[in-house]
């Protein structure tokens, strides 16, 4: 027999059956979350080949592969929570972007993001902007690639200093083989970064009428707490300017040469 | 003579409940799912947090009237050829963010031009009747498909995104679910209850109806946004700067408008400061971690959670400049608290003169054989029992 309770009885429970039902499809839903965050790639952790990401638990990779996956998908909640602003000490980007017409001349020169634009339209194109800054060390390869016949060596865009000039880079493209061995690092801009900024091209060239821009990303490192560790703070540095490179509007729109 | 409450009318079935003693079962971990999950409760959660997400989603997508086309079109900054060439090759399965399956802006329905156009209109149609209240079972699940749709960009990373896909899923479940168990007339079974009208409690003459749906909605909105910080919590242990304390420095002083010089000439005592800034970074650790801890705990902990709410919302703003992330996170702080929790700010407003009309917008004391139970009721059950047997 049951002690007595002090309470009044409250509103009635679901049907049993609505309950089991709606206990496996909340299972089922808290699974495919949990697993989409725990197969998260984690890191940059130190290797032996320098800053690498970890790879995700083989546990749930399957799970998270068959079914996880496919089921967010639909939702679109496949985000994991690591959020970009955790990392602090990342560079921020303008783009500088000089619109030129037919012959040549200069229309005018773009910011972006557009110091003008409302707020709310200026984070956005901030957004955009800030996947240039996703620069990526290239490993070099072992031996040298030999191209098949009748065919080039595949080219790579890499980022070169402009000889004597400070602080200025430019995008150049090179054959594999012929990438310097004789540098610590080299960096090249990630493949998504180069179709995010060939989309923006074709954008300034649409709206100003344009037949060809120029784009260059002005970029800063932040400065860091450890400007407190001298008796007096390090010069400010100039922004970087990466130089792109002039694209076409017609390059940019052929599918055939903007890849 | 009081009546036996066993043999009492269920208010939400209208037949004679079976005596309900949930508070006593819950020792049983089955019957602790069954209460945590599925005992009804005032809506009355549900109903703000639409209000405060419908009001966020207009402040989200209104600013962007002017540049609808440019921004989600096909012939914008992530144009047709874009979205072809992100879907060529390597590329494809190594997209930063991954390109939305399905959006409503998408061809056949969008493209760009004036269906972009009118599409974004309606969507704000949609999102002012959701706010408002108004055919919610239709509105709460549209609200969702334009959240999505208008996040499905992959050029467009924001940190918000997926705090509105949560919010506005957990509503749209929550509206659908609502109201089935009750006798409404055929057009409100379609568009949903009348009483979730905005001011409609007030309006109403008859008490709210406790509801399942809306506690397996606002459960899983608690469970996803604990995880969701707990998460960004844990990741924030990958990086050195978070242990050094000083990761809060950079949003700070942001790298575009910072110079050396001018962030040594600003802070005249260095150690003061950066005690400081230690101080707040571990804080923000220690509550994002240890949430899952007191998420779910009532009395004092509740001040902690407030408080987080207000110091994460404060600092989100300042700080990282995101005043719209500030907004949802106090929305999704908001979404921890029960029906005992309002209950109780709705007696501390019947002690102010002027705050008390609003006290009728909140739940009155809790019917609480269906809330959690307190750890000291529970220790009493177990002392009942014991003298009992």
């Amino acid at each position: 027999m049951n002690p007595p309770v002090a309470r009044p009885a409250g509103p009635a429970l679901p049907p049993r059956w609505v309950m089991i039902v709606g206990s496996v499809l909340i299972c089922a839903h808290l699974l495919a979350i949990c697993v989409n965050v725990l197969t998260a790639p984690s890191g940059p952790w130190p290797t032996m080949e320098g800053a690498d990401m970890s790879m995700p638990p083989l546990l749930f990779g399957r799970i998270h592969e068959y079914y996880s996956l496919p089921y967010l998908r639909a939702l679109q909640m496949t985000h994991n929570y690591h959020f970009r602003t955790n990392r602090g000490a990342v560079p921020e980007a303008i783009l500088e972007a000089k619109l030129l017409d037919r012959e040549d001349r200069e229309i005018r020169t773009v910011r972006l993001p557009d110091p003008k634009a409302p707020w709310a339209v200026r984070q956005r194109q901030a957004a955009l902007v800030r996947w240039l800054t996703d620069d990526i060390p290239h490993q070099l390869p072992m031996g040298e690639k030999i191209a098949a016949p009748g065919k080039e060596v595949p080219r790579i865009a890499i980022w070169d200093p402009v000889p004597n000039e400070m602080r200025k880079l430019t995008l150049n493209r090179i054959p594999e083989n012929e990438v310097p061995r004789d540098r610590p690092m080299i960096f090249k801009p990630s493949p998504w970064s180069l179709l995010v900024l060939r989309a923006i091209g074709r954008q300034l060239c649409r709206a100003n009428e344009a037949s060809a821009v120029e784009l260059t990303r002005l970029s800063r490192e932040p400065v860091t707490p450890r400007i407190f560790e001298g008796r007096e703070a390090p010069p400010d540095m100039d922004d970087l300017a990466s130089y792109y490179g002039r694209f076409d509007l017609k390059d940019l729109t052929n599918q055939s040469t903007t890849r | 003579m009081k009546a036996n409450p066993a043999s009492e009318p269920s208010r939400v079935t209208g037949r004679s409940a079976e005596p309900l003693l949930l508070y006593e079962r819950c020792e049983s971990p089955v019957q602790a799912w069954v209460r945590f999950w599925f005992s009804p409760s005032d809506p009355f959660a549900l109903h703000l947090l639409r209000v405060l997400t419908g009001i966020l989603l207009l402040c989200w997508l209104l600013p962007v009237a002017g540049e609808v086309n440019t921004l989600f079109g096909l012939r914008g900054w992530f144009d047709r050829l874009a979205y072809y060439e992100a879907t060529q090759g390597e590329l494809a399965n190594n997209l930063p963010k991954p390109i939305g399956p399905w959006s409503i802006l998408y061809p056949p329905l969008g493209g760009d031009g004036p269906r972009i156009q009118a599409i974004y209109w309606a969507s704000i149609v949609v999102l002012g009747l959701f706010t408002l209240g108004l055919a919610t079972r239709l509105t709460a699940p549209l609200a969702w498909v334009i959240v999505v749709s208008f996040t499905a960009c992959p050029a467009y990373d924001d940190e918000l995104d997926p705090v509105l896909h949560i919010l506005s899923l957990y509503l749209a479940v929550g509206y659908l679910l609502l109201g089935w168990r009750r006798p409404l007339s055929w057009l409100q079974r379609v568009l949903g209850p009348w009483d979730t009208l905005l001011f409609g409690r007030l309006l109403s003459k008859s008490e709210p109806m406790p509801s399942t749906g809306a506690t397996v909605a606002l459960r899983l909105l608690q469970f996803h946004v604990v995880l969701m910080i707990f998460t960004t919590g844990l990741t924030k242990l990958q990086i050195g700067e978070w242990w050094s304390g000083v990761a809060l420095w950079y949003p700070l002083h942001p790298a575009l408008t910072t110079r050396n010089q001018e962030a040594r000439a600003l802070i005249a005592d260095p150690n003061s400061y950066f005690m400081l800034l230690n101080l707040c970074t571990y804080a923000v650790l220690a509550w994002q971690i240890g949430l899952p801890l007191f998420a779910w705990k009532g009395g004092w902990w509740r001040l902690v959670l407030l408080g987080g709410a207000i110091a994460g919302c404060v600092g989100l703003w300042t700080v990282y400049a995101m005043p719209l992330l500030a907004f949802a996170w106090v929305i999704c702080c908001l979404s921890l608290l029960t029906d005992r929790d309002w209950a109780t700010v709705g007696s501390w407003l019947r002690h102010f003169g002027t705050l008390r009309p609003l006290a009728a917008w909140l739940p009155d004391e809790v019917d609480s054989s269906w809330q959690e139970p307190t750890s000291r009721e529970l220790v009493s059950v177990g002392r009942s029992r014991r003298e009992h047997s």
